[in-house]
Parts: C-alpha cells; structure tokens; sequence
C-alpha cells in the first residue's frame, strides 16, 4: 500500500501508478526540452586545459624566476666575499648593486608563498621590514645569533642588508666594514645574512626542481589543497597584505589614522622602495596573465575560455587594464621613493592606493568567483 | 465502536488519542484524518534512524575534531559573529570547547545506541547548537538540520525498539507507535527536500544554470564526469534535474514503485555533490535519513539479523524482572496526573500512561513547530530587496548552493570631526573563514563595524564612525559595491531594512 507516512489523511487515494510511471518518464523528456530551449544562449564547451596552464607556470615561470633569484642571491655572495675580504669603494658599489639586483629578483617570487616557500618560510625571512636597526647592533655585539627564531624576522634579509652596506655613506660604509672597532663582528654578521639568503634562496629553489615543479600540474583541482588555489590565494594575499598595505599603504598611514609613516617604508636606507614595488607589480604579469607574451597561457585565458564577465566586458580585459593602470601609477605617477613620496607626493600615493585596491578587488573577487577557486585559506565544510 | 466513544484510558492504553473534537461536528472526512493519524505504524523506520544518525553524528564530531576545527573555528578566533538573543553563548575555554565535543560525541553514541536515550538526546541536541550558535560564520543548513532534528528525536519513542534501553528496560519496548508520531520525522526531511528546491525555482538557477554553470566547469580535472563537466549543457541538466529531485524526492520515496529509483537517484545526486563540491557529512546524513521512506518491513528485517548477530556475538541476558523507577520522565507524567507503569515481570508490561490533560500541549507544539518551519522560508518575503543580495531571511530556510558569492571588505574608522581615517584590514581581526563569511553577509558586517567602534572607542578614539568598502560579485555578475561607502555602519539600526545602507538591493530583480 503506497501512504505517506507523513500524510495526515491516513489512506490517501494516490494517482494510479501508471500515471505515476508515465509522469516520470516525461521528467527526462521535459528537462531535455528545456535544454534545447536553453542550447543557443550557452557558450561553447568550457574545457580549458590546467594541467597545461600549472605546468606553464611551473617550467616557464616559477623555475625561471627561482633560478634567477637564486643566482642572483649567488652573485650578491660573490660580491660580498670579495668586499669582506678587501673593502673597497668600488667593491661597495659592486655589492650594492648586487643587493638591488637580487632584491628586484626577490620582488618576482615573493608573492609565491606556498609549497617550498612557505615551508621554509622564505616570506618572512628575506623581506620583513622595517628592520629592526637597534637589534641588529646587539647582535652584533653579543657575536650570537639564531637566524632562524621568528622573532628574528626583522634583523636579517633584504632590509638588514639595506641597513647594513646603504645606512652610511660609501665611505664610511667602507670604513665601518674595514677600519672600525666593531668591523670584525659587523663582518661576521653581514656574513651570516649574505649566506642565509643563499642558503634559503637555493633551498626553495632545489625543492621546485627537485620535485615540486613536476608534481605542482598533478593537482589541477579548485579545492583549497590544489595547485590553483594555492597560486591563487598566496598571490591574492600578498598582493593585498604586502604589496598594497606593506609597501604603500602602510607608509602612507592607512594602518595610522592618515599620519604618515615613511620610516615604515621598504629599502628604507637605499630609497629603492618605488622600484622595488614596480618590480613587485611586473611580476603580477607574470602570475595573472601568464607572462608578458599575450600568447603565454595565463589565468588571463582561463577566464576568457569561461567567458568571465565585468559590466559586459571581458574580465581578463579589465584585469590588465587594472594592472596597467597599478603600475604606471607607481612608476609614472609617483617620482620619489616611497618614504620620500608620502610626504612630498601624498597625493600620487594616495592615488597609486586606489589604483592598486581597484585590481585587488578584480583578483580577490571576480577572478575566483568566475573560476570557482575556493577563498579561503582554511579548509571547511560549506552547503 | 468509533474510537471517540471509549474512555480515555483506553485509548490511551491503545496508543491512540489524537484529541476528540469536542464541541465540533465529526465530519467524515475529519474522523478519516484522525483515525489516519492515529492509525499505529512500526516503530522500526525511526529506529534505524536513531541508530544512523546517532553513528553519523558521532562520525562528523570525531571529524570536526580531527580536521582541528574545534581549534580553529572556536579557539582560535578573538571576535564571534553573535546570533541576535544568543549574545550570551560564549567558548567556554579550550578545555571547555573539547568537553564539550566530548559531551556531544557520547550523546550521539547514546542516541545510537538507544542508551539512556533521552539523556543522550538532550545531550547531543544541547551540545551541538550551543556549538552552533557560537558564531554566525559556522552557519550551515546541514548544521540546522542536525540541530532540528536532534531536538525532535528528544521528544520521538525512537529508542522503544532495537535499542540498549529496551533491552534493559523491557517495559519501554513498543513496537508500534501512532503516525503522527511516526511520521514527524519524514514530514520535517520531506520538508527540507521541498524547499530545497522551492528555493531553485528562481531566474539565476533555472534560466541561466547560476552558480553550476561557474562551478562544474572547474572540475573538469575529475576522472569519467570532467569531460561532461565541461559541456555547457550539463550546468542546465543539473540545474533543473536537481530542482525537480528537490522538490519532489518525498513524493517518489513515498511510493512503492518510485521508492527503489528515487533512492538510486538520491544516491547518485548525494553522491556527485559530495563528489564535486566541499559539503563534508551533509550528503551522508541526508542519504541515511532518506531511509525513513523505506516500508517498515524492509527496517524490521535488518534490525532482525543485526540483532540476531548480536546477540550471538556480545553476551547479553535480558533482565527478567525488574522494578520500574520513576525517571524525569515518569516525575513529569505523575505531576499530569498519569501514572506510572507498576512492575514488569512475565507477562505483559503495564505501561505508564500519559495523561490526555496533556496531549493537547504535545498538539498544540506540533502545530506550531511545522507552522514555523513552513512559514520560515518565506519570511524573506516580509523584507525589500533582492533575496540573494541582502540575505534577510536567507538563513534556516533550504537554501544550499543557491549563490557563488564572494567579496572582500575592508573598513575606514574615522574620528568625529576630523578628516583622519584609518583603514582596518579584517584580518587583523578576523580569521580567514570569517572574512570570507562576512564579506558577503550584510549582519556580519554590522556586528563586524559595531565591533570595531568599540574596539577604536577603548584607543581613545571620539565618537568613531566606521565605513565599509565592500564589493561583491553575485553569480558571476561582476565586482560591484556593496554598500553605501558613506554610511557609518556603527550607527546603522541591524534591524533596518537592509536596503538602506546597501547599494544596488533589487540586482537579481
């Protein structure tokens, strides 16, 4: 006997089951008109290939970046030996150039905290500033250190160095290096932090080559343990926290009710912070739009392949309008260093602010929405 | 003899009692709905679902704990997003957290295993929503689900048969229960299906396959179904095979013929969403609960050999006589006037009864229970805007899967009467769970502005205002603003029409 057990009229005189049969078989039948009807408005099949995408990203993005980060980081180690073991002006200018090369070449691959970066936690270790100048001496003094603790993020990497060989004038750079009481553990030092970066900068590299890079296309999912979104989410992330708040936003005093903060700006001692943020923003081609080429597969593509919208217009398009717009109001609209600007030019930074929000919105919004990227950095349950 | 003409008692005693209109004329029909009603059905469907719930429930604590969601959703978070009138539902410590999934892990056992049932299920139904109520960012209506229906199974007979209880207190053994006991459970899962796909029909799901059509492309990368993923057709196919399964799954589980196809389709639908999408225990639990639909024979025959097994396997006598002492319950039914069930020996059992003085109250609950939960999914009907836009009404209402929302917000606090601002990035306060979640969910980023006015009020800040920059994109329609950047959040009334402080409230209109 067919009842509802819920019914409340107890025998409940149901449709014959035939009528019952015949209307479920219709259901398909229904449903497939309906798609019909529906057939024109879809886009064509949407089989974009990422595999093919993560693997371009892994072999001809990331790995080129890492090994030009780590040679980079080498050449700065050649420098330095030769400047620790004869200080010299010209040997200081060699060194310093080599410190904003591999501090450009850091800008690349900073924003792939995830993998091998993460695990070392390459982030923190090569770029926290401001530094903390006052612990650095300590150290110095007390001739111990442990690099490694996280409480030691700010007296080491890019910012330390920037303290270390641009705080003082060639001259006396050279002499605090050479002739000073306290040369010998300033030496020592600086050592220590040339030959951290190397060692950090090599590590993460071997771990992409060794392994990493190969595996990275195999997890071609959207979940938060995929390769997707951990690219998505760790360039979404530092986009916002270090680019837009740490290397603008913060000197500007978005974080101080509006007062300024140019000590609080990046390469503080060598004034290269616009640059460095440039460099920053350039690599975002890389990481959103797959390379400079327009014919590098990018996520760029991936949403043109879903056919991603923005008031009608193809996302991808307004993300390389945004990008361009971040970057040209950095490098052209901004003239001095960062820490310079925010007094002098407040008005061009404030503006390069907004003009950088504008993109974060499009890559932290629209871009996983349309992809089906899972936001979040913590995996859970949803409905 | 019509049941109305014998004594109470007697109908008690029988089971029956759905109260007599007095006063009223008995027409046909409202005799054919009450005997309908009173007509006893096995008891042996609800049981089997005592016994999957309470193992599932069970399951997902030992999950939630494993995956160390307990740390950080509860522990590690500074600021929780309140339900309105629960402000006073607090993390009671670490420790306290833990105890408390402890507590709610041996109250699904005892559910399961129909030991010290009501205890257990009080256990179990407490435990879990205060857990629920903890914050707004958890919601899922999965969770409300469990939560409605652990509070219905305190109330349900679902440990009178294969339970520890009724082997150890023969005289609670019922094998038959009236249907409008019974059939409590299946109209509330009947429900949930129905609106469920009530809650599809809606231009963003049916006409332009919203949100599959964005989700199901992204997995393409799955074996056997990421090609057919791929084709745009199948976002549509889903789309309204998925509304009609909804809507109509009761009625199909309900009849003979359909029952073995409706259930083959439940578990391939249940399947392919666990399959595709992140929904954690929800497709378990909705499949074991579908079984309720299956004719109490089919219950009765596994509840058969499950016992027969084990009984061969653990060494169990049953207790031959045994003094019946009066429980909470027993105290409750003797203040109504009942009495208890005096001694059970061989024999037949002498049940306690309850008091009809009370069965009016029991009705009268009922009734109000399901008004509620018939009425609760349209209350966003009672509010402007569009539904999916604004949320007011969203929550406890079967919508699942309904939107790819996502947002990002940040907030300016800026001191009265000066041109200062400074600008709040939640993360420095939220975790990254309740970011997301707010980002998107206007009363969060109320609670959320309201929270930092106070916590920049305590920095010696005047009369703080806080804006939002918020921008969210609905079912892939693009980054828009969200709300009105010039309106001071800390100052906005949550009862507001939410149409006020937001921009663009009739977008899906």
């Amino acid at each position: 006997m067919n009842v509802f057990p819920f019914s409340p009229l107890g025998r409940v005189r149901l449709m014959r089951l035939t009528q019952f049969k015949s209307l479920s078989a219709l259901l398909p039948v229904v449903v497939l008109l309906l798609l019909a009807s529906c057939e024109g408005e879809g886009p064509s099949a949407v089989n974009y290939d990422r595999k093919a995408l993560l693997e371009h990203y892994a072999q001809n993005l990331i790995l080129p970046e890492y090994q030009e980060f780590g040679a980079a980081c080498s050449d700065l180690e050649g420098a330095w030996d030769s400047f620790a073991d004869a200080p010299t002006t010209e040997g200081l200018d060699l060194l310093r150039q080599r410190l904003v090369q591999a501090w450009t070449d850091w800008q690349a691959v900073a924003p792939l905290d995830f993998g091998p970066a993460l695990d070392r936690g390459l982030l923190g270790f090569a770029n926290t500033f401001p530094t903390d100048s006052t612990s650095i001496y300590f150290l110095m003094q007390e001739g111990t250190w442990n690099l490694d603790q996280a409480d030691n993020l700010d007296v080491q990497g890019f910012p330390a160095l920037d303290f270390l060989l641009f705080s003082r004038s060639p001259a006396a750079t050279v002499a605090a290096f050479s002739s000073a009481s306290d040369a010998a553990e300033r030496r020592a030092y600086t050592q220590a932090l040339v030959q951290r970066l190397v060692m950090l900068s090599s590590g993460v590299q071997t771990d992409w080559e060794n392994g990493y890079a190969a595996a990275f296309p195999e997890a071609d999912g959207v979940d938060v343990g995929s390769s997707l979104g951990k690219l998505v989410n760790a360039i979404n992330r530092y986009y916002e926290r270090d680019l837009r708040d740490g290397k603008v936003g913060i000197p500007l005093g978005v974080r101080s009710l509006g007062i300024v903060q140019p000590e609080r700006a990046e390469a503080l001692y060598s004034g290269e912070s616009r640059a460095l943020a440039v460099a920053g923003l350039v690599a975002y081609e890389n990481w959103l739009l797959g390379g400079a080429d327009a014919a590098d597969p990018g996520l760029d593509d991936y949403l043109d392949a879903v056919n991603a919208q923005y008031n009608g217009q193809p996302l991808s398009d307004e993300i390389r309008a945004a990008l361009a717009d971040a970057q040209s109001s950095l490098r052209d609209g901004v003239t001095l260093s960062l820490n310079e600007a925010v007094v002098a030019e407040t008005g061009a930074v404030q503006n390069a602010y907004t003009t950088l929000q504008r993109l974060l919105v499009l890559i932290k919004v629209d871009l996983p929405s349309s992809l089906g990227i899972l936001i979040t950095y913590q995996d859970n349950d949803g409905d | 003899m019509a049941i109305d003409d014998l004594p109470h008692s007697v109908r008690a005693v029988a089971g029956v009692g759905f109260p007599a209109s007095t006063g009223l004329p008995s027409l046909p029909w409202m005799v054919r709905l009450r005997n309908g009603l009173n007509a006893r059905q096995s008891l042996a469907p609800l049981a089997s679902f005592r016994v999957l719930f309470g193992l599932l429930m069970l399951a997902s604590v030992v999950r939630f704990a494993a995956k160390g969601w307990i740390q950080e959703l509860y522990l590690e978070p500074t600021f929780f997003f309140k339900y309105p009138g629960f402000e006073w539902v607090l993390v009671p410590g670490a420790a306290g957290m833990y105890a408390l999934f402890v507590l709610m892990g041996l109250g699904a056992l005892g559910v399961a295993l129909g030991c010290f049932y009501r205890v257990s299920a009080v256990v179990f139904f407490a435990a879990f929503t205060y857990v629920e109520l903890l914050d707004k960012t958890n919601y899922l209506n999965h969770y409300y689900f469990v939560s409605l229906i652990a509070f219905l199974l305190i109330f349900l007979p679902a440990h009178r048969r294969f339970s520890l209880d009724a082997f150890r207190k023969p005289w609670i053994r019922r094998s038959r229960a009236p249907r409008w006991v019974t059939g409590i459970l299946p109209l509330q899962i009947g429900l949930v299906y129905f609106f469920a796909g009530l809650a599809k029909i809606n231009a963003d799901w049916l006409l332009h396959a919203l949100p599959l059509r964005i989700w199901l492309p992204a997995q393409t990368h799955l074996p056997v179904i990421g090609p057919l993923l791929a084709i745009p057709a199948t976002a549509w196919v889903f789309s309204w095979v998925g509304m009609f399964y909804d809507l109509t799954l009761p009625l199909w589980l309900n009849l003979r013929i359909t029952r073995p196809w409706a259930y083959a389709a439940a578990i391939v639908f249940h399947g392919l969403t666990a399959w595709l999408f992140p929904i954690g225990m929800f497709p378990w639990i909705m499949l074991a609960a579908a079984l309720i639909f299956f004719p109490a024979a089919w219950h009765e025959r596994w509840q058969r050999v499950l016992g027969d097994v084990l009984g061969r396997v653990l060494p169990l006598r049953a207790p031959v006589l045994v003094q019946v002492r009066p429980g909470l319950g027993g105290w409750i039914r003797t203040r109504f006037g009942g009495q208890l069930g005096q001694k059970f020996g061989p024999g037949p059992a002498h049940r306690s009864q309850w008091n009809t003085r009370l069965r009016p109250l029991v009705f009268a609950a009922l009734a109000l229970w399901f008004t509620a939960q018939l009425t609760l999914p349209f209350r966003y009907l009672l509010y402007p805007g569009s539904l999916f836009w604004t949320e007011s009404g969203y929550r406890f209402s079967w919508r699942v899967m309904l939107m790819e929302k996502a947002g990002y917000a940040s907030f300016r606090v800026q001191e009265a009467g000066s041109a200062r601002y400074e600008v709040v990035r939640p993360a420095d306060y939220l975790t990254p769970n309740q970011e997301k979640m707010m980002a998107t969910q206007p009363d969060m980023l109320l609670q959320f502005a309201r929270y930092l006015a106070q916590v920049y009020r305590e920095r010696g800040l005047k009369d703080p205002a806080v804006y939002a920059d918020v921008w969210v994109s609905l079912n892939g329609r693009g980054s828009r603003l969200y709300v009105n950047p010039e309106t001071d959040l800390s100052r906005i009334d949550p009862r507001s029409p939410r149409t006020e402080w937001l921009t663009d409230p009739n977008i899906t209109k």
